[in-house]
């Protein structure tokens, strides 16, 4: 995260106003805690430095009106980074596209010129592209890699239940966000009385709703995606950014006094004691007294730490069945099964928090229980 | 308010606020406990399956997950850091 938004804070540091950058910075953090709510939430956090960069190098090549062509194929580079972490991410650089418009709109470019431009960035795209078509191709596993990224994520999103409303309203509204509430009211009454920036804070505006639209309501996870919008943080930022333009010495100290104000839950948790969870399982102690060399496991269930904690590996390809096996004839459901099949595991773990359908439960037929608490069951095959 | 410190201080000035921030962010993640139970289970998978590329699996093919190809490789680099105790994980976010 260092690396990916240091260059952009600095931009807006030399740009602008050290105070303000640095006040955008703190909001920004207190964004990512606020919606940081389950594990590491490492895509999301990856995100944001991707996002950072690409909006450093679109910013440095039309702010500048510099349309140099290094910065265009990092530029293209970050994007197809991004998308090739988590492809709905995509929806954040949608502000870059309106502002060249926008800057095209104003400037004495010609559209050849901008088409130029969009070349280049697909040739930096098509760098970071290259070498994982080409490493998947020669692997045989492009089908396998499309089948993964695309059609299953696709098809996984289908299969959510709540309506688009309803779990931004989940999100957004049951628990009120009054830091995102601040700085959309803020943008508001700063494109009401600026006209300068009038533009700017409606696509900036344009593109938060957009994004929360596809990061949060689409995938239909209602409150478990709070953390779906983590990756807002370096759009705020540059909202944030927006507002504080031209501001007053004093303006600009109030706005780090309120940034202060959202930072205090970051420094509270900072400075409180939070021991880690002890997760200590007898099932895998009784796995490792067990075992027997070069054996297999299969968990059904959601633990990959298990196959670390016991040295075995996985007899399929499929390492967790939850909740990706949710559907029974799907097509990762009947490959699972063949995979099963073909090397049945030695020892499975039946985690019970997660109920497995029938067409998974059946592939313990040939399993006798050996170990069982309240939370989960060992088998081992007869 | 007339911008009067000197770019090369003001550069090394915000990494540094960064990194301090960043820190103080990911203060208490699971990952520093050195304990791969401890952590969420979709950490579990990222590094699990970071691990497996790193024994020489094929992503997606012999090593399942939905997650882009990019994600892996800043796991693997991590990895590549200190492994055993998830200190690189921690350090390459």
């Amino acid at each position: 995260m260092v690396a990916g938004l240091s260059p952009l804070f600095i931009f807006w540091a030399k740009k602008y106003n050290p105070l303000l950058s640095i006040t955008a910075l703190v909001c920004m953090i207190s964004w990512i805690f606020r919606t940081k709510t389950i594990g590491d939430n490492l895509p999301e956090i990856y995100a944001i430095s991707l996002i950072a960069l690409s909006y450093y190098f679109a910013l440095k090549c039309f702010e500048t009106k510099n349309q140099n062509r290094f910065l265009s194929i990092l530029l293209g580079a970050s994007i197809m980074s991004l998308f090739l972490l988590k492809p709905n991410l995509i929806v954040l650089v949608f502000p870059l596209f309106l502002w060249g418009f926008y800057t095209l709109w104003h400037s004495s470019y010609r559209v050849s010129d901008y088409m130029i431009w969009i070349k280049i960035i697909s040739i930096g795209g098509g760098l970071v592209l290259l070498p994982f078509v080409m490493y998947f191709a020669y692997h045989h596993a492009l089908s396998d890699a499309l089948f993964a990224f695309w059609t299953f994520n696709f098809s996984y999103i289908s299969t959510q239940k709540r309506s688009l409303i309803e779990s931004i309203s989940q999100v957004f509204f049951n628990t009120p966000n009054y830091f995102l509430w601040f700085v959309i009211t803020a943008a508001l009454v700063k494109a009401l009385f600026t006209k300068d920036v009038r533009m700017v804070v409606g696509i900036l505006l344009l593109s938060v709703v957009l994004s929360i639209v596809v990061l949060v309501g689409i995938p239909g996870r209602g409150s478990e995606s709070y953390h779906y919008a983590i990756p807002l943080a370096p759009l705020l930022a540059w909202l944030l950014i927006t507002i504080g333009t031209s501001f007053q010495k004093w303006q600009l100290y109030v706005l780090f006094a309120i940034a202060l104000f959202f930072f205090r839950p970051v420094w509270l948790h900072f400075v409180s004691d939070k021991p880690y969870p002890s997760l200590e399982s007898t099932a895998i102690q009784f796995i490792n007294t067990h075992k027997k060399p070069l054996e297999t496991l299969c968990v059904l269930g959601n633990r990959s730490a298990a196959y670390e904690q016991t040295g075995l590996t996985c007899n399929t390809s499929f390492f967790y069945t939850y909740p990706i096996l949710e559907n029974c004839g799907s097509t990762i459901n009947e490959t699972f099964l063949k995979q099963f099949a073909d090397q049945k595991a030695d020892w499975v773990l039946f985690e019970m928090q997660y109920p497995m359908k029938n067409c998974v439960i059946n592939i313990l037929r040939n399993y006798k229980q050996v170990y069982a608490t309240d939370k989960e069951q060992v088998f081992q095959l007869q | 308010m007339k911008f009067t410190i000197a770019p090369t201080f003001l550069s090394v000035l915000i990494v540094l606020i960064v990194g301090v921030l960043t820190a103080i962010l990911f203060s208490h993640s699971a990952l520093l406990s050195g304990d791969m139970a401890a952590l969420h289970i979709d950490s579990q998978v990222y590094i699990h399956t970071a691990h497996q590329i790193l024994q020489g699996k094929i992503l997606y093919k012999e090593v399942f997950d939905h997650k882009g190809p990019i994600m892996y490789v800043i796991e693997c680099l991590g990895f590549l850091f200190c492994g055993k105790t998830f200190f690189g994980l921690w350090l390459s976010q």
